[in-house]
């Protein structure tokens, strides 16, 4: 990737900023160091404490309007799959080229309904996949992280097999994850990523908690204005 | 839209509009009352920590501003992205047409942005020939109705789903109930249309992360992320003072966003993007432009005002506000209304235009108290109206007689006890039955809704004299 | 100088109590004395100087703030019938003068000696009951500049509280303005008018036959407007409340 084009004069512009800034009496504030620290919960968890996670995930994910299954093995996978199928009148899906999805063996669980699978990417060319996308029924990801304490899931864009299309253009949304992925909330997050990306961070990140809604009208809720109506959490035993 | 001249005939029509007072009441009653429930979730105490680290992290910020800015500025670059320093709105403005006029941009799709309003970037747009659509389903509203936003978190707070109907039905080809959920239904369809055929998308930017060259945007909606993954370009445009040095302060800030903007723990989705897509991906921008805007804000900077610059748009010192419930978001006259609105209007378009909304205040300081920053707006507005009288010499005549009257009467006992019993002689005509019925302005003034008492028979200090004696042992 | 209490202290009557509500000072008084004050009442006192400041008149304020700072400069404490004044003591005498270190270094002296008149009496004497007997029904609001500016928010409410006979009511978005604002009631009177008619329905809303509150200023707002409404409940300042039904150590 070539480095990106300055507009507009950089010594003026910052030449500007300091020539107003003053140190003020005590000098300047110092940086926080940990800006983290004693406000959060962050620790390690055990698989028992994740299983407690997965409820947890699930109170909140169900309070915002989304439903949440415990799943034990690939039948129970199956089963819901079916489920939301039947819910929402599946006719068309696509999914993330996610290994971990690719585990799941998901398009042999799909075979068996009449629900179509397509794995992504759907075509080469924008104008070709945008129809198909806009048209998709649901969407499934892997989450990479779950955090328990906002029902949210944390979708990073690490490889071109994880669009955000996926997660936001479909009306309905299933995000599937193991209780490892589970943690307890932002502090967790951003310390797997500073471990994992440090400050090269995947293009984009998304974290999704609960369907899309809004309160612009007579500060009445709507659900599904303008990204997914229906989000359904698949949390798999690790 | 039009705006009155005068903080006067501007709140004067909104006081002439109970509908729209009702609805704002309503709204800022919701806002706030979710917004306490949920600090009563995280506990008050551990809610006053936040808040102090999220001071302390924006205090360090502003006042290296020019490092975190340079850092920012070098990181987007590095990863493919352009960047626009903009010292005016104008040259913002000229950026953006100008792409837009390079790329033949014929659609373009906005998400919120408060930096976008005080440029009139949409207006300049539409000249050159380009539809642009607001896609946040309240700007979208506004936008119908030309009219600016009213509330920085709900800009068609102000608005009634009657009227919505209205504006929708005007575009819609079916006619549209007034019921909430058909009208939301049909701002999906028409604003998915105009997703899925973008030239330029435009988006506003909740926090820039300076040491990953990143972009935070919150909405509930989801129409920012749709934009960002679907816009073949990509402009994201900035206020210079939304930034944070790195995700772990994001964390911090994006706890306390949500819970103060609406009571939620977080908004729906949170984007955080480093603007051009990998080579091999197939969606998100090909080509990324963050507009970085001064457009005043660096005059700020060394002033006793520079911690208005730490202000997250939250919109909850609105909420708290009772001037603003009781008057709506127009009657400031500008793009950021309530009392963050009252400090940077005047701040940034100057006194003589907005000096009247330093006076838009009670000075009951709620607004602190709301604010997730701790901006101390009260202190502010005191500094603006110091900074009228004694700065710029803008005083009212008449005021600048009365205070200097005052002064040489009560800096002397004897001058005001003289002072306060010509009065109480003199009031005679203006009494009856104990209380002032009436009396020249401001006094008259006071008078139009509330009765007053007169002055004392006795003054305190004429009796203290008796007290002292009687309980002499 | 009254009473023979061995806490030596003086009242700043504030400008509002000296020349409207008389009645107020007079309960103070009493209180304070039955609870063991030495009260004294240095006569140079006029003004704690809002009216200026929030207009915006500093250099006049200061004018006047250190006639202020100098009648008390003897007193060990100083105790007042406000909140607001109080909090401007507090909050405004160090701003005047910030550029003056002589001066600042005095108003900062008077600050920390000077108290609002609940805070005085749980926070200095230690005194949360001073035995009086009230059988109202009684509401309270909490002042902005009281609450916000000064810290001061439970002393009030506990020392009505421990009234003998009180039915005290909590109320509504107590916390909220009465929209008083200084000259803003009267610059802009119509907004005032709805603010406080929020408030009044608040207190209309509690079924309350008395309205307590610390600050004159809110008290004559408040009262101005229940009385334009043709409203019945009474509105008394906390000193008078207090001082209902003799106490401790009534004469």
């Amino acid at each position: 990737m070539g480095q990106g084009v300055l507009t507009g004069d950089r010594n003026a512009f910052f030449g500007g900023l300091r020539k107003n800034m003053k140190i003020p009496p005590g000098g300047k504030a110092k940086r926080v160091e940990n800006p983290m620290d004693g406000l959060f919960t962050q620790r390690e968890t055990t698989i028992d404490e994740r299983r407690d996670l997965r409820e947890r995930f699930a109170k909140e994910w169900t309070a915002l309007g989304g439903k949440a299954f415990s799943i034990k093995d690939q039948n129970e996978l199956g089963q819901a799959l079916k489920q939301i199928i039947q819910e929402r009148h599946l006719q068309k899906a696509m999914c993330w080229d996610h290994p971990e999805l690719e585990k799941l063996r998901l398009e042999e669980l799909f075979s068996h309904t009449q629900t179509s699978l397509s794995r992504w990417p759907l075509e080469k060319k924008y104008s070709d996949w945008i129809g198909k996308a806009a048209a998709m029924d649901a969407g499934i990801v892997w989450a990479d992280i779950a955090m328990a304490e906002t029902g949210t899931i944390v979708l990073p864009a690490s490889t071109p097999g994880q669009p955000t299309s996926v997660c936001v253009l479909p009306l309905t949304l299933i995000a599937i994850f193991t209780t490892a992925q589970l943690v307890d909330g932002l502090a967790s997050v951003m310390n797997i990523f500073k471990e994992r990306y440090g400050t090269n961070l995947p293009t984009t990140t998304t974290f999704i908690s609960g369907p899309s809604r809004t309160t612009d009208i007579e500060m009445v809720l709507t659900i599904g204005v303008h990204g997914s109506r229906y989000v359904y959490a698949l949390i798999l035993d690790e | 839209m039009h705006f009155e001249p005068s903080f006067q005939k501007r709140y004067h029509k909104a006081l002439s509009d109970p509908a729209m007072i009702k609805a704002v009441k309503n709204g800022t009653g919701r806002l706030r009352g979710q917004r306490a429930a949920s600090i009563e979730a995280v506990g008050p105490e551990r809610w006053m920590a936040f808040r102090d680290r999220a001071e302390a992290i924006r205090l360090h910020v502003i006042q290296h501003l020019d490092q975190y800015l340079e850092q920012l500025v070098d990181n987007v670059l590095k990863k493919g992205g352009h960047v626009c320093l903009a010292r005016t709105g104008e040259e913002a403005v000229q950026y953006i047409t100008s792409l837009a006029q390079k790329k033949n941009a014929k659609s373009i799709i906005k998400s919120k942005s408060m930096v976008s309003e005080e440029i009139h970037l949409n207006h300049q747009l539409e000249k050159l020939g380009c539809e642009v659509i607001e896609s946040d389903l309240g700007e979208y509203i506004i936008q119908l109705a030309g009219e600016t936003p009213s509330h920085i978190i709900a800009p068609a707070m102000h608005k009634n789903r009657n009227q919505v109907a209205d504006l929708f039905n005007a575009v819609s080809k079916k006619k549209l109930s007034t019921e909430i959920a058909d009208l939301c239904g049909f701002a999906r369809e028409h604003l998915r249309e105009k997703f899925l055929g973008i030239d330029i998308g435009i988006t506003g930017c909740n926090f820039a992360i300076a040491d990953s060259g990143a972009i935070t945007i919150c909405t509930n909606e989801g129409n920012a992320r749709i934009i960002s993954a679907l816009s073949p370009t990509l402009v994201t445009i900035m206020g210079m003072e939304r930034i944070l040095p790195s995700i772990e302060d994001l964390a911090v800030m994006l706890s306390l966003l949500a819970r103060s903007a609406t009571g939620q723990k977080l908004t729906v989705y949170n984007t955080l993007s480093t603007g051009v897509r990998d080579e091999n991906e197939l969606d998100g921008p090909q080509e990324f432009h963050l507009v970085i805007v001064d457009n005043g804000r660096s005059k700020l900077l060394g002033t006793k005002y520079e911690k208005v610059l730490n202000c997250i748009r939250c919109g909850s010192c609105l909420n708290a506000c009772p001037v603003y419930r009781n008057i709506g978001g127009h009657a400031y006259g500008w793009v950021y209304p309530g009392p963050i609105g009252a400090v940077l209007s005047p701040l940034f378009q100057g006194i003589d235009k907005f000096g009247e909304l330093a006076y838009a205040t009670t000075l009951c300081g709620a607004c602190c108290f709301a604010c997730p920053v701790k901006i101390p707006l009260h202190d502010m507005l005191y500094a603006l109206r110091n900074d009228k009288v004694e700065l710029e010499n803008k005083g009212e005549l008449a005021e600048n007689i009365a205070y200097k009257g005052w002064s040489a009467t009560f800096a002397s006992m004897s001058r005001y006890r003289f002072s306060v019993r010509m009065a109480r002689r003199f009031q005679f005509p203006l009494v009856k039955a104990g209380k002032i019925a009436y009396g020249p302005p401001p006094i008259s003034d006071w008078l139009k809704h509330r009765d007053m008492p007169a002055l004392s028979d006795k003054f305190f200090h004429e009796i203290w004299p008796e007290l002292n004696k009687d309980r002499k042992e | 100088m009254i009473g023979g209490g061995n806490l030596k202290a003086s009242l700043f009557i504030t400008c509002i109590a000296d020349l409207m509500y008389a009645d107020v000072g007079k309960s103070m008084v009493r209180v304070l004395k039955r609870n063991g004050v030495d009260l004294d009442f240095p006569e140079g006192q006029t003004c704690c100087g809002q009216p200026a400041f929030s207009s915006g008149y500093y250099k006049e304020t200061a004018v006047v703030a250190k006639k202020v700072i100098e009648v008390f400069e003897k007193s060990e404490r100083v105790v007042m019938p406000s909140g607001s004044c109080a909090a401007m003591i507090h909050h405004g005498y160090p701003t005047l003068f910030d550029n003056d270190p002589k001066w600042k270094k005095r108003a900062e002296e008077f600050v920390a000696k000077t108290y609002e008149f609940s805070q005085f009496i749980v926070d200095v004497l230690g005194i949360q009951d001073v035995g009086a007997t009230f059988n109202k029904k009684v509401t309270y609001h909490s002042s902005c500049h009281m609450t916000r500016l000064l810290g001061v928010e439970e002393q009030p409410k506990i020392l009505l509280k421990n009234v003998k006979g009180i039915d005290f009511i909590e109320l509504p978005f107590a916390f909220d303005c009465c929209g008083f604002g200084g000259t803003f009631s009267m610059k802009m009177k119509d907004i005032s008018a709805e603010i406080v008619d929020e408030k009044v329905d608040h207190i209309i809303a509690t079924g309350a036959e008395v309205l307590a509150g610390s600050d004159l200023t809110c008290l004559m707002n408040i009262s101005g407007r229940l009385s334009r409404r043709g409203s019945r409940i009474k509105v008394m300042h906390v000193a008078q409340v207090l001082d209902q039904g003799g106490g401790k150590n009534a004469f």
